[in-house]
């Protein structure tokens, strides 16, 4: 009877010294984790860390570094960040050369959007497709607020065919917003065809020392047809289609809107209709 | 009844200490969501410089300031002229010096050993 009162003792003052110290372990005073590795992050500022590991690849074209940085993380959030970042910078229209850099981080890691076809030079990239007719018709895009200006253009000059495309109107846009030409590619109209807008062509602006990759139809809410491109002004552009080395438009340049009086001219930006023949 | 509140004060005393072996050792709380501040100092350092990194390229200095105060909410520009200083005096990669450089003036923060690296590219 004593031995047994003296295991109760043992086992009660065992167990309520370990609720005890469990409670001071886990509760009042737990492990505080200093030291730790990305994977630990939160998963905000886990996709904030490969947002900025990619950009500092984009920066100074480290890709051990960039791996080493996103090594251990979940692939799976890793894919995702970046999928994202790539596609809100191309919405964004960020430069060529950030972009390339990104999508080349991004497909070393398997990842693969829509928006890296144009910065990556793959086989699966889209090309030109024969124009079939299309009963319906040509819904342009809308411009860009506030209305454009229209105005002739003598400086822009198609070269003399014969080409497969050709360029049916170049109109400066007065928006106020940062330079950029803006394209829609649409199949020629027949006799008894409208003309339909064109995704998945290819167009290369090229300047001297440089260019750039667009394809029509990636930005779906502004149409099938349509691309852009950032424009730098003081910079001579030749537009391509389908290879860079084929320009229907050359001297292709920023032009400034015109202004009140006084006032600082804004410089403008470019829409261009092209129509790829029959 | 002495003997019986010994032996319970034992049992106590070895419960405790399994409870802190247990709590503190074996089945410690698991942390997962962290933030950068809890970053072993290497990766705090990376944090730091793709902080700068990702300010070169988007110009978004508010995203930086927000991202450097989960380091050091008081003086957000403080890591990173701290990292600068010691890359300086260790030799590091003169375009990591550059972007910290430009990210700390940016932050109205920068000191007179980063001057010969602001103005030029990474």
């Amino acid at each position: 009877m004593s031995r047994g009162k003296e295991l109760l003792a043992v086992a009660v003052g065992l167990g309520l010294g370990l609720a005890l110290g469990l409670t001071y372990a886990w509760v009042i005073d737990p492990v505080e984790l200093y030291n730790t590795t990305p994977a630990y992050l939160r998963w905000d500022y886990q996709h904030d860390w490969i947002r900025m590991a990619a950009l500092g690849y984009a920066v100074d074209g480290d890709l051990e570094r960039a791996l080493a940085r996103l090594g251990g993380l979940d692939d799976e959030e890793v894919h995702t960040a970046l999928a994202a970042l790539i596609e809100s910078y191309a919405d964004q229209g960020r430069p060529a050369e950030t972009m390339r850099m990104l999508s080349s981080l991004a497909r070393r890691l398997g990842v693969d959007t829509p928006a890296m076809l144009v910065y990556l030079g793959t086989p699966s990239a889209p090309t030109i497709p024969l124009p079939t007719p299309s009963p319906s018709p040509v819904t342009l895009p809308p411009l860009p607020s506030p209305a454009p200006t229209s105005t002739p253009t003598p400086f822009l000059s198609p070269l003399p065919g014969p080409f497969l495309h050709r360029v049916v109107s170049q109109t400066l846009v007065c928006d106020g917003g940062p330079p950029r030409l803006a394209l829609w590619v649409q199949s020629e109209a027949g006799e008894e065809e409208e003309a339909a807008p064109l995704p998945g062509v290819t167009l290369w602006l090229t300047w001297p020392g440089g260019a750039d990759r667009a394809v029509t139809g990636l930005k779906p809410d502004r149409g099938a047809g349509y691309a852009d491109f950032n424009l730098e002004v003081g910079v001579p552009y030749a537009l391509s289609l389908g290879e860079p080395n084929a320009p229907v438009l050359s001297g292709l340049a920023v032009q400034p809107c015109p202004a009140d009086e006084g006032a600082q001219p804004q410089p403008g930006s470019w829409w261009v209709v092209i129509e790829v023949r029959r | 009844m002495r003997k019986i509140l010994l032996l319970a004060l034992i049992g106590l005393v070895a419960g405790v200490a399994l409870g802190l072996l247990i709590g503190w050792g074996l089945w410690r709380v698991q942390y997962t969501n962290t933030t950068p501040a809890q970053l072993r100092q290497d990766y705090a350092n990376d944090y730091v410089l793709m902080v700068a990194a990702a300010y070169w390229v988007d110009g978004d200095l508010d995203a930086a300031r927000d991202r450097l105060s989960l380091l050091d909410p008081a003086a957000p520009a403080r890591p990173v002229i701290e990292l600068a200083e010691q890359l300086i005096a260790d030799g590091g990669r003169p375009g990591d010096i550059r972007l910290l450089a430009r990210l700390a003036q940016a932050l109205g923060e920068t000191t007179p050993a980063l001057e010969p690296y602001l103005g030029a590219q990474p």
